[in-house]
């Protein structure tokens, strides 16, 4: 393989890209924002290019294709706008896979806990008599309790039996969309009067407020702007987060010090569960006004490579999630001006997990053929050599 | 030890003029930052055994992986038999007849003795396995070298002792003339030293040649027929030794000196005195149990003591150090922190309620390799408000400042603190954990192998901060598979088979025959009165 590598040059370039490593080495005190930061737009733009032969062969011309989901994202008011609405569910969403995997748990089931959420915070939003200033809030938290009690299963599943989070979280996604089809199909218990598969609309005083008029851009950005903020400290500024961390990186280092690992399963994957009811709390408070059945098109999932290319880090999960966000709304573009379905972006995304997943195996690849060129290879980095120089 | 008058040193080589079957010459390997291995020349004989001795990172172990085409050196040439030879793999060196039996071994525990030793070179007939050529070949090989092995005996089944016996005819059978053995003895029993050197000594009179790499004189001096040793690196001394300086008495004595300062550049360490009493119990196991491998074990540390648990691997230590930690439940019995019922603790009120552990295995239980030096220090005090800012925050600084003082205080050779721990050599990670169990200033230290794999100063220095505890008052559990560990600095010693405390000895009463016999679990031949003070 590695052969193969050393002949052509566009190869290297893209795995220059996807390993994120800097043409330069001194580093000084900012090197792992600006690491992260090329490491980032190194595994876009890599995904990008992978996907150009894919476009070409699904009969568009590559550039136009990108011009045309440029412009569907970025060129004028509403484009923007609509960038910021997808964005604004990956990002919670993205959040809620990348907390659970800083404390070493792989959440598949946003997509349901989002569904649970959305379904929870329309129908407090639309049958329950609130206060109407406590309406929205009230509305928006239940969205919350509805995605972590949805995931309070598998994770006390995986704390007290060990049963994988992967499974049990793949089944309770099917498990919810069942139950969300049943409550709204033709003669369910919270189907509306006027609309089929689809609640009540919401009352006006639970509607997220729309912020920038004429578009559809509702508050629910701002939200989950200042929740990434917020769980950004919370990762790495509070004893709790440090905790999730540490049962990330060592769970046994972490029980034998003190940190009870099964509270840590279930807080997190709670919190996770809870951050995708927001997805779908904000989704249908802001956007549809009432809770439909299939009203995510895969937020849940691609959330999951929102939270790898964001490295789970929750300002890089915000800088993922826009990326997503611009790539859904300008597939509509990309549908009308280059024949181009919206398939297209989950090639992209799947390109992009496809990335992230690569990294360590570039990382080898290129060390490997960095100790080639400077000698023979070391298989042993002698740990343990430390030799009597320290006494 | 079976060392008879006929042993002459290299007693089966043919003739002075004939060529070694090793000679290394010039060897030179270097590292970024440490050279491993500078210009060594070794030469071991037809039919003898060869000592290779050193501290931990002296160079042998990256000597013997260049013999072995594991590592490729930078400068200097190997023959064998007098011939000048590339080894680029281990492919290449078993070619070559050289077999090597590391420290930890490569059996697969459900398989039979003859399916370990065919794996990978499976002799087939008409397209299906066939054992029973292998099975004779076998057992031929086991009955020429009296290697007392059943060929159809599962692995996992087998003693400790039994399955390096293995290893050994592994390499013999295929075509092994020059064997390398990596501190062989760590993991064995007193009776089961005895039995591997008789083997080796087997091998040596029926003309092969064996590397016997080890830090430990006594078996050195036992055993070989000439011993080289290594220093940072280089080689620091070469000699012969004599049948008549292995018999107790003045010629050893000045042996293991003349070697122990070869090795070390210095004389010995003295271990730390012994000079306080012994005051309250701090810790106290009652019949405690944990249902499964422990128990039921009943024991006492009191503050200003360190009892040490020897033991052969796996007879139940581990299991204690989690039971007194609270990771493992204790299903009977009780546990008693000064006096108080903590059984049913948690890990971090036992931690906080002054319990320290040094962990066993350091990668798996002590620290997060991918984790910078101030996270790695905050693990275990991340609630506590010294870490923290008003409001529960945790400081980024603080943590940073409580690192720099571990690197400064414990001399840990680091880096930057926001480096990962994986960046320190394990020596400075040690120091660096505990540094971080000893901060909390404890009054009952759990020590779990403190020192495994740490150079010379560094095992000084870990002693020294253990007997520290001790002179301070606190209460030390000292858990050790390395018996001149446990005699160096316990005053009471405990010995662990089988999940049970089979006997109990204070030093100065000490019987090395009586411990080797509860290590192993066989009824004693004498019967000692235990001192329970």
């Amino acid at each position: 393989m590695s052969g193969d590598l050393k002949a052509t040059s566009p190869i290297r370039l893209l795995e220059q890209l996807i390993s994120g490593e800097q043409p330069y080495s001194e580093q000084g005190r900012g090197r792992r924002l600006g690491a992260s930061v090329i490491s980032f737009l190194g595994v876009l733009v890599a995904a990008l290019v992978l996907a150009t032969p894919i476009v070409y062969l699904a009969g568009s011309n590559p550039i136009e294709a990108y011009g045309a989901l440029l412009r569907g994202s970025l060129g004028g008011q509403q484009p923007i706008a609509e960038s910021l609405i997808s964005m604004t569910p990956l990002l919670f969403a993205g959040l809620a896979v990348a907390v659970a995997f800083q404390a070493g748990l792989f959440n598949i089931g946003a997509e349901g806990q989002l569904v649970m959420g959305g379904l929870v915070a329309g129908w407090i939003a639309a049958e329950v008599d609130v206060p109407a200033p406590l309406h929205l809030v009230t509305a928006i938290l239940a969205g919350f309790v509805g995605g972590a009690l949805w995931a309070w299963i598998p994770a006390v599943l995986k704390a007290w039996r060990g049963v994988h989070e992967v499974i049990t979280t793949i089944m309770m996604n099917f498990v919810a969309f069942s139950i969300s089809q049943y409550l709204v199909k033709p003669g369910g218990a919270l189907v509306s009067t006027t609309q089929p598969q689809a609640t009540e609309r919401v009352a006006s005083a639970a509607e997220l407020p729309r912020i920038w008029d004429p578009t559809r851009l509702h508050a629910g950005i701002i939200l989950a702007l200042a929740v990434a903020v917020a769980m950004w400290f919370f990762l790495y500024r509070t004893p709790v987060g440090f905790r999730f961390r540490m049962v990330g990186s060592n769970p046994v280092a972490a029980e034998f010090n003190g940190i009870a690992t099964k509270r840590v399963i279930v807080q997190s994957l709670m919190l996770s569960g809870g951050l995708a009811g927001l997805a779908g709390a904000v989704e249908v408070l802001g956007v549809h006004r009432r809770y439909f059945d299939s009203f995510s098109p895969g937020y849940g999932f691609d959330s999951i490579a929102v939270a790898l290319l964001g490295a789970l880090n929750p300002l890089g999960v915000a800088a993922a999630a826009a990326f997503f966000g611009m790539l859904r709304a300008g597939s509509i573009r990309l549908q009308s001006e280059a024949g181009l379905t919206r398939d297209m972006v989950t090639v992209i995304s799947g390109l992009v997990v496809a990335c992230v997943a690569a990294q360590p195996l570039v990382h080898r690849w290129r060390a490997r053929r960095a100790a080639d060129r400077n000698g023979p290879a070391t298989a042993d980095p002698a740990p343990e050599e430390e030799g009597l120089a320290s006494v | 030890m079976v060392v008879g008058p006929n042993d002459a040193p290299g007693g089966a080589s043919t003739g002075v003029d004939a060529p070694p079957a090793l000679r290394m010459r010039g060897i030179t390997k270097r590292y970024p930052g440490v050279v491993a291995n500078r210009g060594i020349d070794l030469a071991v004989e037809r039919g003898s055994i060869h000592g290779l001795l050193g501290e931990n990172g002296a160079g042998k172990s990256t000597l013997m992986k260049i013999l072995f085409g594991l590592v490729e050196p930078d400068e200097g040439t190997i023959e064998l038999n007098g011939e000048e030879t590339s080894i680029r793999s281990a492919a290449d060196a078993i070619d070559r007849g050289i077999g090597m039996v590391q420290q930890h071994f490569s059996l697969i525990g459900d398989f039979t003795v003859v399916e370990n030793l065919v794996l990978g070179h499976e002799p087939k007939r008409a397209g299906f396995l066939d054992l029973d050529t292998a099975r004779r070949d076998i057992s031929a090989l086991s009955d020429r070298y009296r290697f007392r092995v059943d060929p159809d005996k599962r692995v996992g089944d087998l003693a400790v002792g039994a399955r390096q016996r293995i290893e050994i005819l592994k390499a013999l059978y295929h075509g092994a003339e020059l064997l390398i053995l990596d501190e062989p003895t760590a993991a064995l029993a007193p009776h089961e030293v005895d039995e591997l050197s008789r083997v080796l000594h087997e091998l040596r009179d029926q003309g092969r040649s064996v590397v016997f790499i080890s830090h430990k004189l006594p078996e050195v001096i036992a055993l070989c027929d000439r011993v080289t040793v290594l220093r940072d690196g280089a080689v620091v001394g070469q000699r012969e030794i004599h049948d008549e300086e292995r018999a107790p008495g003045d010629l050893r004595q000045a042996l293991v000196g003349e070697l122990a300062r070869m090795m070390v550049g210095r004389d010995l360490p003295e271990p730390p005195p012994h000079d306080t009493s012994p005051g309250d119990t701090v810790l106290e196991l009652r019949e405690a149990d944990d249902g499964h491998h422990l128990g039921p074990v009943s024991l006492r540390v009191r503050s200003g003591e360190i009892v040490g648990i020897a033991g052969v691997e796996g007879n139940g230590q581990t299991q204690l150090i989690e039971l007194v930690l609270g990771v493992r439940r204790c299903k009977h019995g009780h546990v008693l922190l000064h006096g108080d019922d903590i059984t049913r603790w948690s890990v971090r009120r036992r931690l906080r309620g002054g319990v320290a552990h040094i962990a066993e295995d350091r990668h798996a239980a002590a620290i997060a390799d991918q984790l910078d030096l101030a996270h790695n220090a905050t693990l275990g005090f991340e609630g506590d408000p010294a870490l923290g800012r008003r409001g529960g925050w945790l400081s980024l600084g603080r943590m940073r400042r409580f690192a720099s003082a571990l690197v400064d205080r414990f001399r840990v050779r680091s880096g930057s603190i926001i480096d990962p721990i994986s960046s320190l050599s394990g020596g400075n990670q040690q120091k660096f954990v505990v540094g971080r169990e000893l901060s909390r200033s404890p009054r009952l230290v759990i020590a779990a192998q403190p020192t495994r794999g740490l150079d010379v100063g560094a095992t000084a220095f870990v002693h020294e901060r253990l007997a520290e505890l001790r002179r301070n008052g606190a209460a030390v559990l000292l858990v050790s598979l390395e018996l001149t560990e446990i005699l160096a600095l316990a005053d009471r010693i405990l010995v662990m088979s089988d999940g049970v405390v089979a006997g109990e000895t204070t030093v100065d009463q000490i019987d090395l025959v009586q411990i080797g016999a509860w290590m192993t679990g066989e009824v004693p031949d004498h019967e000692i009165e235990t001192v329970i003070a």
